[in-house]
């Protein structure tokens, strides 16, 4: 190794090596050719339905199908050597149990052009909407049944056969909707039904013991949906004000916290049996213990730098909202894949129970919101902790000279924070499910029921929570019963709106602290009441 | 001998140049992997077998693409690094003996270390002979290789780099396991006799940290002014390297292993890295060559150790920590789960992978600090 490489040892070096490689080229040299094509593995081990739009997978149990995600709740399986829409049409998750020609028009509504002829039976139909009842045959194994009725089709001349049904778990009243389309008979309905029964989305389909109520609904006041909502927006929005009064910065990741309640929760009760109502002191503490977390690692190292801290934070949270999303995302297939769990996301609501035909959580969730903000009330006006918190929240710098420990105010704020939103999450979960992301979107209704009930107060918060927990159903139903628009597919506007008008008349909340909202508003009333009189008095002249 | 190895670069005898180099790939290299484990768009394998992976578009062909510096700059700064210290041991007065020992153990140690961390991490049998299993062995065969002489030692490198296309191993039998395991280490990586699979082959990785080693030996003799003024020399290497690629690539006969299709972008820019193709050892180290070069170029300005280039160098100056721990961190599921079993798309996936390498610098940190606690501790090794 002693010897040193000079520039001329170099040059040489690499002449006589380049000599040597022309050589071995010439003697030895032959095209490689690619010996076969990469099929694509992906190693999945069974279906998921969790794919975000426009992925495809082979799937290992359905071996000679791919799997794709077209939209909503509608997936094809396409055989691997079959080109266009041919193949199998899977419509997945309708709660409600169907008949045949049910099923027919739901997996139809999502596949096929209007030019098509059906035969099923005796009946002959273009417009499948209106199909009478068919005649369907059914195959059982253990609790799931495949009930489902032959058909033909013609589309554009072309006649192809198949066959139209759906797979019902007795058990947990799951139904998938399934249509088989294809030019000759290979796959029969026993086939799918026994290959469809051993993805992980049926194999655990339910939670032993479960059995889908059959008791009436009683006809409350209000609908169970808006008790849930009420329920979880105020707890969102008090956590939302809390942030904002002591830390003056909206944290857009706040309800990402409602996530990660709901997976608590979902964790607790799949992997240790808990009844979903004892994980809600679980998820509370968790998410308290996360919000801590980050006022550590990320809010006060921020706030010690100094500099643009609340745009510098709120951009944090903004993009660590993104982040705990994809977490979420992640712990679902965990879910799904590592423990075995169902989890189209995260829904307990298969334990819930029901009283007078009322899911509980509609009544358990009200009666936590009312007692929690009792509790609120006592904690923030009659123990020192709760006063430190509002008194720090009022001016820092004079807290902390008066002995207040600032820091710890911030962290118990921050727990609360934390642990309100997880239980809005838990409350969710056992209601209609949190998605597999989290809640998505929540975050704006948040903000504009904090803002609406003034930013800085935690007791309009609960005002502007209950607001838009009714408002966006209500201005829905409005706009729809006078012109005919269905708002599902903007609902997301309506929070937005309301903030821009919150946000004009009471730029500082309508119960916030100072009272010049108010005064403005008056101001502006009297001076439209003025010149309504001008326009409507006559004049003497 | 004329390399005085006792000879200080930087404050902490350090070549942080090197370090930066060495930072910005493994950034690059937990990318690729974090990817690896949650994209199913993404796709690897680019030579095994003489095949070419479909990618979906452009965007993930590049995603990957991108990726390829990684393990030849991995492996040529291993070699340089080890020259460095191994030459610095012999003008501290280190005993041959103790030297050859430590090679070896420090071999012994990567191998031990694919087995039972790195193994594990990619899901694959115990005997997967990846990247690290590659330097550890090529540790061990430098505990020898290093007594020749630098001209001789670069020579067999260069020869080995680019004639390693014209190895015949046929008399080595292939259908029993341990021949066929045997061609796996030597020269043909591959994945279809499981548990034993592999994809660096000795051969010719020995060269690159051949060719890396004989750097590191020069980069002794250079004064500190000498080594700053290699930015421009090193600039035109990476820049002829790469246009020595275009060329192999163009002529799509020797040096590309796997064959151009088409003169679309990906058909020109597809290299075959298992094993690695003459373009695509062009490609990748002309690149790393570059990045040497802006390291010289940035290690002069005063706020080099700060903010992101100080964190490229807690990467850099840590490379095997980073490599064990990165596998795991991004892995992000239980043990039990052996791999990922469904996609993330492109935006989480870089959010993933951003929030990773915010985590892996303060790890590097503190690893440091440890480490420099315990000089003479198992940390020495990693």
């Amino acid at each position: 190794m002693d010897m040193k490489l000079t520039k001329n040892a170099f040059i040489l070096i690499s002449i006589l090596v380049l000599l040597v490689t022309a050589f071995n080229g010439f003697l030895y040299y032959e095209p490689v050719v690619a010996e076969e094509e990469l099929t694509r593995r992906y190693g999945v081990a069974g279906v998921s339905f969790e794919l975000k739009r426009g992925y495809d997978f082979n799937v290992s149990k359905l071996d000679h199908f791919r799997l794709r995600y077209m939209g909503g709740m509608f997936w094809r399986v396409i055989r691997e050597n079959e080109t266009g829409s041919h193949g199998l049409t899977i419509t997945w998750y309708y709660s409600r149990p169907m008949n045949v020609s049910q099923a027919l028009v739901r997996s139809y509504n999502y596949s096929d052009a209007w030019n098509v002829l059906y035969e099923i039976g005796e009946v002959q139909d273009r417009t499948i909407h209106e199909i009478g009842n068919v005649q369907d045959r059914t195959i059982h194994q253990g609790e799931h049944v495949f009930h489902w009725a032959n058909y033909t089709r013609l589309n554009s001349g072309e006649k192809r056969i198949g066959y139209i049904g759906f797979w019902n778990c007795s058990n947990s009243g799951r139904i998938h909707t399934l249509m088989v389309d294809q030019s000759e008979e290979t796959l029969n309905a026993s086939e799918l039904f026994y290959t469809w029964n051993q993805t992980i989305s049926t194999m655990f389909c339910h939670w032993e013991g479960q059995t889908p109520s059959s008791e009436e609904e009683a006809d409350l006041w209000i609908e169970t949906e808006d008790l849930v909502n009420i329920s979880m927006m105020v707890m969102l929005c008090i956590g939302f004000a809390f942030t904002y009064m002591m830390e003056g910065f909206p944290n857009f990741a706040h309800t990402s916290y409602a996530g990660i309640g709901a997976i608590a929760s979902f964790y607790m009760m799949a992997e240790f049996g808990w009844n979903p109502y004892d994980t809600w002191p679980f998820a509370a503490i968790v998410g308290g213990i996360v919000a801590v977390i980050l006022y550590m690692a990320i809010v006060r190292p921020i706030r010690e730098r100094g500099g643009y801290q609340e745009i510098t934070l709120t951009i944090t949270f903004i993009i660590l909202a993104t982040t705990l999303q994809g977490l979420a995302t992640i712990f679902s297939y965990w879910a799904r894949w590592g423990m075995g769990h169902a989890s189209g996301g995260f829904y307990l609501g298969y334990r819930d129970f029901r009283w007078m035909g009322v899911p509980g959580i509609a009544f358990v969730g009200t009666a936590t919101w009312i007692l929690l903000v009792i509790g609120l009330h006592y904690f923030l006006t009659k123990t020192s902790t709760g006063l430190s918190l509002r008194a720090t929240a009022e001016n820092e710098d004079l807290a902390a000279t008066i002995g207040i420990n600032t820091r710890r105010a911030h962290a118990v704020s921050w727990f609360l924070s934390g642990a309100l939103a997880a239980l809005a999450g838990s409350v969710v979960a056992m209601s209609r499910g949190m998605g597999a992301q989290g809640p998505d979107g929540l975050v704006i209704s948040v903000m504009t029921g904090a803002v609406l009930g003034g930013i800085s107060n935690v007791y309009g918060a609960i005002i502007g929570g209950i607001f838009m927990a009714l408002a966006e159903k209500v201005l829905g139903k409005v706009i729809f019963s006078l012109v005919g628009l269905a708002l599902s597919l903007w609902e997301g506007l309506i929070p937005v709106i309301f903030l821009v008008i919150a946000m004009f008349l009471f730029p500082h909340g309508v119960l916030s602290r100072d009272s010049e909202n108010l005064q403005q508003l008056k101001r502006r009333y009297l001076d439209l009441q003025n010149w309504w009189k001008k326009r409507t008095t006559p004049s003497n002249t | 001998m004329g390399l005085s190895g006792d000879k200080p670069r930087t404050s902490s005898g350090r070549f942080e140049f090197i370090d930066f180099t060495r930072g910005v790939v493994m950034a690059i290299m937990a990318w690729d992997h974090v990817s690896g484990f949650w994209n199913s768009l993404h796709h690897g394998g680019e030579g095994v077998g003489g095949n070419a992976p479909e990618f979906a578009n452009v965007v993930w062909f590049f995603a990957r693409f991108v990726s390829h510096y990684c393990a030849p700059t991995f492996i040529f700064l291993a070699g340089t690094v080890l020259a460095i210290s191994t030459i610095r041991r012999v003008g501290r007065g280190q005993s041959e003996w103790s030297l050859s020992f430590h090679l070896i153990v420090r071999g012994l140690v990567l191998l031990l270390m694919e087995a039972l961390v790195v193994a594990p991490a990619f899901g694959t049998s115990r005997y997967y002979f990846g990247v690290i299993a590659c330097i550890g062995v090529c540790f061990i065969l430098f505990s020898v290789a290093r007594k020749l002489p630098i001209p001789v030692l670069f020579m067999l490198s260069l020869l080995t780099v680019l004639n390693h296309s014209f190895l015949n191993i046929d008399f080595i039998p292939d259908k029993v396991w341990w021949g066929h395991y045997l061609r796996v280490i030597i020269h043909e990586p591959g994945y279809d006799w499981r548990p034993f699979v592999g994809l660096y082959p000795i051969i010719p990785w020995i060269g690159v940290m051949g060719i890396g080693w004989t750097f590191g030996s020069y980069l002794l003799n250079l004064s500190p002014e000498q080594i700053s003024n290699l930015r421009e020399p090193l600039k035109k290497i990476g820049f002829a390297s790469i246009a020595a690629y275009f060329v192999v690539r163009l002529i799509s006969g020797y040096g590309t292993l796997v064959p151009r299709e088409g003169f679309g972008i990906m058909d020109i820019m597809y290299v075959s890295k298992y094993p690695p193709s003459v373009a695509f050892l062009l490609w990748t180290l002309g690149g790393m060559c570059l990045f040497m070069s802006l390291g010289l170029r940035l290690q002069d300005h005063p706020e080099f150790h700060e903010g992101f280039t100080g964190v490229i160098l807690a990467y850099g100056r840590n490379p095997l920590f980073f490599y064990l721990t990165h596998l795991w961190l991004y892995r992000l599921r239980p043990w039990w789960v052996r791999r990922a079993p469904f996609a993330l798309p492109l935006i989480p996936t870089l959010a993933l992978w951003i929030m990773g390498l915010a985590v892996l610098w303060q790890l590097c940190i503190r690893y440091e600090v440890v480490k420099r606690r315990h000089p003479r501790s198992f940390l020495q090794y990693i």
